[in-house]
Order: C-alpha cells, then structure tokens, then sequence
C-alpha cells in the first residue's frame, strides 16, 4: 500500500514541511507493532536528510488502541515537556493521502528488540537503564495533561474496580468462555482492597510501558515508543505492567522488565519523582497487569480467527495467553503474590 | 476416506521440510515468518495427537470438580463452570475451591504441555510455589 503512494506522500511532506524538493525511500516495516504499523522511511527535504517514522493503524485493532489524532497529541505533550519520546513532526488524520491516517516522527537510533534486549544486556548496564527507565516513567507520571489532552477520559474513582469491570465485559466479547480468567478477577476484586490506599493518585500514564517499547542504545535509554495506550490511571498501573512477569522475555530473575532488579527500577523512580516505591503495591499490579495482557492475547487472535486481519502472529499470540493464565493461578496463590527470592538476575 | 498418507505424516513431513531444508536459508523477517510456521505446525500436530486424551482428561477432571458424570459438549460444560465462577459458586477456602483450582491448574497445564511445553517445564522447575496450587 504504502510503496504505491510515496508520490502523495512526499506532495504532503512538501506542504507540512514548506522545503520545496522532497524525497522519500521506503526503507520498510520496522518490527513489533501488532496493532500499528511502523514504516522507516529516509526523508530528503531540499537536499537534507531526515529518518522518520511513519506509523499507521494496522487493519483492525483493538478497542483500547487510540487514533493517530490522539497518539500525536500526546507526543507532542510528553516532547514538549522534554519526556524522551521521538519528536512528532506531522499528522495527517483524513486518510486521504496514502489511504490510511497517520502520523510522522523523526526516526532515533537505537533498537527495541526485547528478546536481543534482554539476553544481550550485562547485569551492571542492566541495572543503570533500570535506574533509567525508573526515572523516565516517573517523570512522565509528573506531566500535567493539561487541556491539549482533554479528550483523555477521567477514570471512575474505583479505578481497579472499574477495570476488573471492564475486563469482564472482555470477556463476554469473546466466543470461548474462560473459566482461569473468570476466577483471576474474582481474586483481583477480593485482593484490591488490601493493596490501595488513600493516597492513591491518577496521573498521565503510558499503558503499554514495558521492554520492547522503548529503545536503546549502547545499553541507554533512547526513547519511549508506542503511546497508543496512553491515558489517565494509577502510577502503579505502568510500575506492574513493567515488571510483570509477561515482560520479562524468560529473564524472570531480572524482575524489572527482564533487563534489570526492582530496587534499582524503584530507586531510579523514587529519585526523580520524590516518591517511595511501594512494593506490595507494584505486586498488585503486576497480577492485573498479566490478566489485561491475557485478554489482550485473546483478542489479538481474534482479530485472525474473526477474519478482521489475517495474521499467523496473531494466531499464535493467542496461544500466549495460556502461559499467562497458568501464571495466575500460580501466582495469585502465593502469600502477598510474592514469589521465592532468586539469587541471579540470569536465572529463568 | 482412507487417506494414506494421513494428517500427521502430512504435517510431520511438511514440517521437516520446512526445518531441514528452508528455515536454514532463509534470513530477517522471512527467518521470523519461518519459525512461526514451524510452531504453529509443532502445535497443529501435537494437539492432533494428543486430542482425545486432552479431552478425557478435562471430561474426567470437570466430573470430579462438580463430583457428578460430565457429558456433552465441553464447550457448553466450560461455559457453565466460567458462569459459576462468576457467581462465585466456589467459596474462597472451601472444599469446592480447592477442588475447582486442581481442575483450573491442571486443565490449564495439560493445554500448555501442547502450546508451550518449555514454558510449563521452566515454571514447574523452578518455582516450588507450583506443589502450593
């Protein structure tokens, strides 16, 4: 689709950017990106080269996933306040120009390979960009939404019960009935009350905040990718989905996304936001973390098996979801969900 | 019919071919797009294999959860016991709870012992906390 429009690709470029000789090479579809698409395209705008990123919804999606419109505002709110994100640059949200809404970014360096990530990555620079990416998310958690954002929606003040809710109407969405993930909410919804407290606090949050979907670069912090999830929530909501076990790509001793421990992830938060990590908490969250990523899997296959996109990937990410499932029953059986200490961040 | 060769000799052989002979040449995304095949034939031809002991087994283990003889459509017996949890039949610390988590973790096992068989090794082995399910 896309290589047949470069020509009106480039005629938008031209009128965006104002250079008045654009080129564009369609370099190819980055990796990752179940529900959007990622294109590298190298840029020429009079003569001067510029790598972006072009990223289009994929064919069907999912029903959390924002518009371009909305992902591209949130962008330019988070580079605004100087979150390390790539930088937005242009929007185009008709459809018109190469069939599809899209927005462009300008294309870092770096790579958000998870699995390379995770296996290639030694313990000391392991925990630095722990540290790194603690301190990351807390400052975006410190970004005021502001009314550039006013479209976000304000969650009900019983926030994991409103998502326990949520997912049980997931649930009833899907054709097969889910007899593990029934009972994990049941236990979420029984547990919930001993894990939140007072001063529970909703924030501006990322969603899908997890290694793959950030990049890095000589074993640093590059950027935060993929905001397509972004929206109001509890702090602790990103600190579980990073570490929840789902994320963790066979690192499992690594608890801090596969790449690193929780005290250096915690202690990179608490230093930027002035906030201490509660443990028990982030524990909390990591369960309803792996059950929101179960459904999510189901659904993913869904989109192949309703015939919305045919996807080999999708059918196997459905797969996924049996994984997550018999974590937890394991996990949520644990006193407090804490698992045995281990002794090395290698062992899995 | 009589079919010869049958749907695993034609799995098992298409997906040989497929390892031996193709996936060691291939490189980038069509390397990637080449091992999800391979899985999802691996899969295919395991779950062909192992269907009617997979589905004894839960008929089996359902009977004991509601300690009565479960027949029919285990689909239709998967929706009942989903509706039950919700309604929350299985009180917390009761007999019928622990006897719905032996059925919950062990029809959840058998199905990863097809899907992901390493993954319910890894955990198994590693984690003590399993034997506490």
């Amino acid at each position: 689709m896309l290589a047949n429009r470069i020509a009106a690709l480039c005629a938008f470029v031209r009128e965006k950017s104002g250079a008045g000789d654009v080129t564009a090479t369609l370099i190819g579809r980055l990796g990752g990106g179940a529900i959007q698409h990622n294109w590298a395209i190298d840029l020429s705008l009079d003569g001067v080269a510029h790598p972006v990123v072009l990223r289009t919804d994929a064919p069907s999606g999912i029903a959390e996933s924002r518009g371009k419109d909305q992902e591209f505002a949130i962008l330019r709110v988070l580079h605004a306040a100087g979150i390390k994100v790539p930088e937005p640059l242009w929007l185009e949200e008709t459809g018109r120009v190469i069939g599809t809404p899209f927005h462009v970014t300008r294309r870092l360096g770096g790579s958000a390979d998870p699995r390379k990530l995770v296996r290639n990555i030694e313990e000391e620079p392991g925990e630095t960009l722990a540290r790194e990416l603690g301190a990351e998310i807390a400052r975006l958690h410190a970004v005021k939404p502001g009314d550039a954002l006013g479209f976000l929606p304000q969650p009900a003040s019983n926030l994991v019960a409103d998502r326990l809710n949520h997912h049980r109407a997931q649930l009833d969405a899907l054709p097969e009935p889910q007899p593990v993930l029934e009972w994990a909410i049941n236990r979420l919804q029984d547990e919930a009350p001993a894990y939140l407290h007072n001063d529970d606090r909703v924030v501006l949050c990322h969603r899908d905040f997890r290694t793959g979907n950030y990049l890095v670069e000589n074993d640093r912090l590059v950027a935060l990718l993929d905001l397509e999830f972004a929206g109001l929530s509890d702090p602790y909501e990103d600190l579980g989905w990073f570490c929840a076990r789902c994320w963790r790509f066979g690192m499992v001793g690594a608890e801090a996304g596969g790449i690193g421990s929780r005290s250096a992830f915690y202690a990179g938060y608490a230093e930027a936001s002035g906030r201490n990590v509660d443990d028990d908490k982030v524990r909390f969250w990591e369960q309803m973390a792996a059950l929101r990523w179960a459904i999510m899997a189901l659904e993913q296959a869904e989109r192949h098996l309703a015939g919305r996109e045919r996807s080999l990937e999708l059918a196997l990410t459905g797969l996924v979801a049996l994984e997550t499932e018999y974590d937890l029953l394991v996990d949520l059986n644990l006193p407090g969900f804490k698992p045995a200490p281990r002794k090395t961040r290698l062992e899995n | 019919m009589k079919q010869r060769p049958g749907p695993d000799a034609l799995v098992e052989a298409a997906l040989a071919t497929l390892q031996e002979e193709l996936l060691p040449g291939l490189k980038g995304r069509q390397k990637y797009l080449g091992a999800m095949i391979a899985r999802a034939l691996q899969v295919a031809r395991a779950t062909q294999a192992a269907a009617h002991e997979l589905e004894a087994e839960e008929r089996a283990s359902l009977s004991r959860l509601y300690e009565r003889r479960i027949e029919g459509d285990l689909v239709e017996a998967r929706r009942q016991l989903a509706a039950d949890i919700r309604a929350r039949r299985f009180q917390p610390g009761s007999p019928a709870e622990t006897r719905l988590l032996d059925h919950l973790v062990e029809t959840t096992a058998h199905d990863l012992r097809i899907a992901n068989i390493k993954y319910l090794a890894q955990r198994q082995r590693r984690h003590g906390a399993e034997s506490a399910v």
